[in-house]
């Protein structure tokens, strides 16, 4: 028979995966709206905000209340330290995407510009980094996360594209500045994404084989 | 596992087994007791941590049926040995038991009973005894104006202190608990825990306790037994947090049996 702590804390774990799953919705619908002009999805991201605050202190109160009343040892502690650490990873990654959603309320007025197709391009590249390292934590599988270090340098080339080909557009279309203000700092927001996932991806294997180990 | 003797090594306990008649109760024990740390012993009922704590001081010569073989070597020296001297090792090898047990006479008395017992007869000696014993077990304020009451009146907690200030009178090197805060409300066992943490300044501890918590809190090293086999032995930080054997691991996280 499964005991009492337990049972407990493989629902705290569903309920990490579940505001893990929120996250990359925000952070995929974000995008989309971004890509697309989509004002309804970005709205949708924006109101998604508060539901990641609340599992987020839901998540941490239900960690705090069962360290304090069944002192967890070892593989047990170990995962409850992760989660602790996983939401707050996984709540930056839905500040993001609502952050972008924002944007895109704000670029409505502009036309989009050259530099505007990475995005999503990032996008691409960091949705799946961010979704390995969530269902690792839930699957306890580490292979998932095995080649994050490369995904991660990939993601971080385009973003010095994105800076790089804004520069000169900006330089060659000085009235053009504002939306490009608002990809360079998006690419900014996708890139950080990308360093929550290696993140939640070391806390992961420390939970899994109590190694330490250093993505980045 | 750590086995090797080490240059802080005191105890090198080493291929113990240990049948009590036909049953055999320790199955090829072989770990270290580092000096001046707090060694834990944990593992379910039955499975063998107090006699593998008892093996330390000879305490389980009492048992008509108990038969050991393998080395227990306390500074170098096999306890074992036919030469050894079993009360010299029981002097500088003190133990504590589950349950408070002062003998029915002063406060004072129980301090002085063990020196007396080694010769000394001076007053002013016996009374430095009592007066560093129980400040070294934390009991001094609290029974100083009162040496000569029973010690049979004390609380549980103070009487449990009184216990190892007894064991401390005989200036042993080594303080072997059985079960020390078993019988103690959690006051009285976070004195007696905080009490062990400054005695392995001068002493070097053992302690067998049911509470994991408890282990994990105050020890250096913990020693996991499982059915008379030490099946774990290393830095508690390391048992607590990413123990080695999945047996260890499934008893510190609750999932056994």
């Amino acid at each position: 028979m499964m005991s009492r702590f337990h049972q407990d804390l493989d629902e705290l774990t569903e309920d990490v995966v579940e505001m893990g799953e929120l996250v990359l919705e925000m952070l995929d619908r974000s995008v989309k709206a971004l890509r697309d002009g989509d004002l309804e999805a970005a709205d949708w991201v924006i109101q998604k905000e508060k539901e990641v605050l609340r599992l987020d202190s839901l998540i941490e109160d239900e960690a705090v209340r069962l360290m304090a009343l069944f002192q967890p040892m070892a593989k047990d502690m170990r995962r409850l330290a992760t989660i602790l650490k996983m939401i707050t990873y996984m709540e930056r990654v839905g500040k993001y995407g609502f952050n972008i959603a924002k944007a895109t309320r704000s670029l409505e007025e502009y036309e989009a510009c050259c530099t505007m197709p990475s995005l999503p391009e990032m996008a691409d590249i960091v949705i799946p980094m961010v979704r390995d390292a969530v269902m690792s934590f839930k699957n306890q599988d580490i292979a998932l996360v095995a080649d994050l270090t490369e995904r991660d340098d990939r993601l971080d080339a385009i973003r010095k594209k994105v800076i790089a080909e804004s520069l000169q557009y900006m330089k060659d279309n000085p009235d053009r500045i504002p939306p490009c203000v608002y990809y360079i700092t998006i690419s900014r927001y996708l890139e950080r994404c990308g360093d929550h996932a290696c993140k939640m991806a070391e806390k992961v294997v420390y939970m899994v084989s109590g190694k330490r180990i250093q993505i980045k | 596992m750590v086995n090797e003797m080490s240059n802080d090594t005191l105890i090198d306990i080493k291929g113990l087994n240990l049948w009590y008649g036909q049953s055999q109760a320790l199955y090829d024990v072989s770990m270290p007791v580092h000096k001046n740390k707090i060694t834990a012993l944990i593992g379910p009922s039955g499975c063998g941590k107090s006699t593998l704590l008892r093996t330390i001081n000879r305490m389980n010569d009492i048992i008509d049926s108990c038969r050991i073989e393998g080395d227990i070597n306390y500074n170098g020296n096999n306890i074992y040995a036919p030469a050894c001297n079993v009360m010299s090792v029981r002097k500088r090898i003190g133990m504590i038991f589950q349950k408070p047990n002062p003998f029915p006479m002063s406060i004072y008395d129980n301090i002085t009973y063990g020196p007396k017992i080694h010769g000394v007869r001076k007053k002013e000696e016996l009374d430095r005894i009592v007066e560093d014993c129980l400040k070294q077990a934390v009991l001094w304020e609290e029974v100083k104006d009162r040496l000569e009451d029973s010690a049979m009146g004390l609380s549980g907690g103070q009487q449990q202190r009184l216990c190892i200030a007894r064991a401390l009178s005989v200036s042993p090197e080594v303080i072997l608990m059985d079960e020390p805060t078993s019988a103690l409300d959690p006051i009285a066992t976070a004195k007696i825990e905080d009490l062990a943490q400054q005695l392995k300044e001068k002493y070097t501890v053992v302690i067998v306790t049911h509470n994991m918590q408890q282990a994990s809190r105050i020890s250096d090293y913990t020693g996991f037994m499982y059915m008379g086999k030490l099946v774990e032995f290393g830095e508690t930080d390391d048992i607590f947090t990413r123990p080695t054997q999945e047996l260890t691991e499934r008893y510190i996280t609750g999932r056994f049996g």
